[in-house]
C-alpha cells in the first residue's frame, strides 16, 4: 500500500494517471506532455508499473500503457488531485535526484 | 505474502477440508437438512476437481482461481459457522441473518473494487480499449457502492426491511451498470462507423 501513496504522492504521476483515464496511451503520447527527460519519465512509469497502477505492453515499437487502478486506488488519485499530495523532499529513494531531474 | 499464500494450491486443500468438516458438524446438528451438506461437500469435490483441472494454465490465471477458491472458501465457511452457532443455541437466528446479509454486501463490494483492476491487454480486446475501461471504472463503482450500501442495510434497518432494502440496491446496481454498458456500446464511435 505504501508504494500506491508513494507513487500518487508525485503531481507528474498523478498527471500521467489522468491522461490514462482517457484510454490506454503510448510511452510517447504521455512523455510528450511532460517538460521532463526521458531517463526521468521512465523512472516515473516504473514507480507507477511497481505499485500495480498501470500495467504496459510492447506494441512494435511503442510500449503502451493502461490504468490497473481499483475502485479505492480511483477515489484515492481523486482526493490526491484534489488535495494536492507531496511527499517530503528526499522521502522518494528511487528518484535519486529529483523526479524533475534532467 | 499473505496474498500470495491465500492464491496456493494448499490454502484451497485446507480450506476444501475445513467446509467438509463444517458441512459435517452442520450435518450432525441439523440431519433434516442433510441436502444443504452435501451441496456443500461436493461443492469442496468440485473445488479440488478443479485444482487438478487448472494444473497447466497460465501461473497468474492459475493464481486467480486459487485465490477466487480460497474467497469462496472463506464466505461459505463464515455462513456455515453461523448457522453452526445458530443450532446451538450461541447465535440468535436474526444476527446469523444480518451475518450473511453483511457478507455478502462486502464481497459484493470487494469485488466492485477489484473489477477494474482485472486489465486485459490492449492488445487482446476487441473493443475499443478506452471505453472497456470506463465500462469497467463504472460498473466498479457502482457494485462496490451498491455492496457498502446492501452491507449497511443488513446492518441498521429491521430484518424485514433489510430484504427489500438489500435486493433494491443489488437491483439498482444491476440496472445502471447493464444502462451504462448498453448506452458505452450503442454510442460507441467504432461501431456506428461500422454500421
Amino acid at each position: 500500500m505504501s508504494t500506491v501513496f508513494k507513487a500518487l504522492s508525485d503531481p507528474t504521476r498523478r498527471q500521467v494517471l489522468q491522461m490514462l483515464r482517457s484510454g490506454p496511451k503510448t510511452a510517447g503520447e504521455l512523455a510528450a506532455s511532460f517538460d521532463v527527460s526521458k531517463p526521468t519519465m521512465s523512472a516515473h512509469f516504473a514507480v507507477l508499473r511497481e505499485a500495480g497502477l498501470v500495467t504496459s505492453e510492447k506494441q512494435g515499437k511503442s510500449v503502451v500503457y493502461q490504468l490497473k487502478m481499483s475502485v479505492l486506488e480511483d477515489a484515492l488519485l481523486s482526493f490526491a488531485q484534489t488535495f494536492g499530495w507531496e511527499l517530503k523532499p528526499g522521502a522518494d529513494e528511487s528518484m535519486k535526484g529529483g523526479p524533475d531531474a534532467r | 505474502m499473505p496474498a500470495n499464500l491465500f492464491a496456493s494450491q494448499g490454502s484451497v486443500i485446507l480450506m476444501s477440508a475445513f467446509l467438509v468438516i463444517l458441512s459435517a458438524a452442520n450435518g450432525l446438528a441439523m440431519p433434516e437438512k442433510w441436502i444443504a451438506w452435501a451441496g456443500i461437500i461436493m461443492l469442496a469435490i468440485g473445488a479440488l476437481i478443479l485444482l487438478a483441472v487448472v494444473q497447466n494454465v497460465h501461473p497468474a490465471t492459475r493464481r486467480n482461481i486459487h485465490r477466487s477458491l480460497f474467497a469462496a472458501g472463506v464466505s461459505i465457511s463464515i455462513a456455515l459457522a453461523f448457522s453452526l452457532g445458530e443450532s446451538f443455541d450461541i447465535i440468535p437466528e436474526a444476527a446469523s441473518k444480518r451475518a450473511a446479509g453483511v457478507l455478502i454486501g462486502l464481497i459484493l463490494a470487494a469485488a466492485g473494487n477489484f473489477l477494474p483492476k482485472a486489465v486485459i491487454p490492449v492488445s487482446a480486446r476487441a473493443c475499443n480499449p478506452a471505453r472497456v475501461a470506463r465500462a469497467e471504472r463504472l460498473v466498479g463503482w457502482v457494485t462496490m457502492l451498491a455492496g457498502i450500501a446492501f452491507a449497511a442495510i443488513w446492518i441498521f434497518a429491521p430484518i424485514d426491511a433489510a430484504k427489500i432494502g438489500s435486493a433494491l440496491a443489488g437491483l439498482m446496481a444491476f440496472f445502471t451498470s447493464l444502462t451504462a454498458s448498453i448506452w458505452l456500446h450503442a454510442t460507441d464511435p467504432g461501431k456506428q462507423q461500422e454500421d
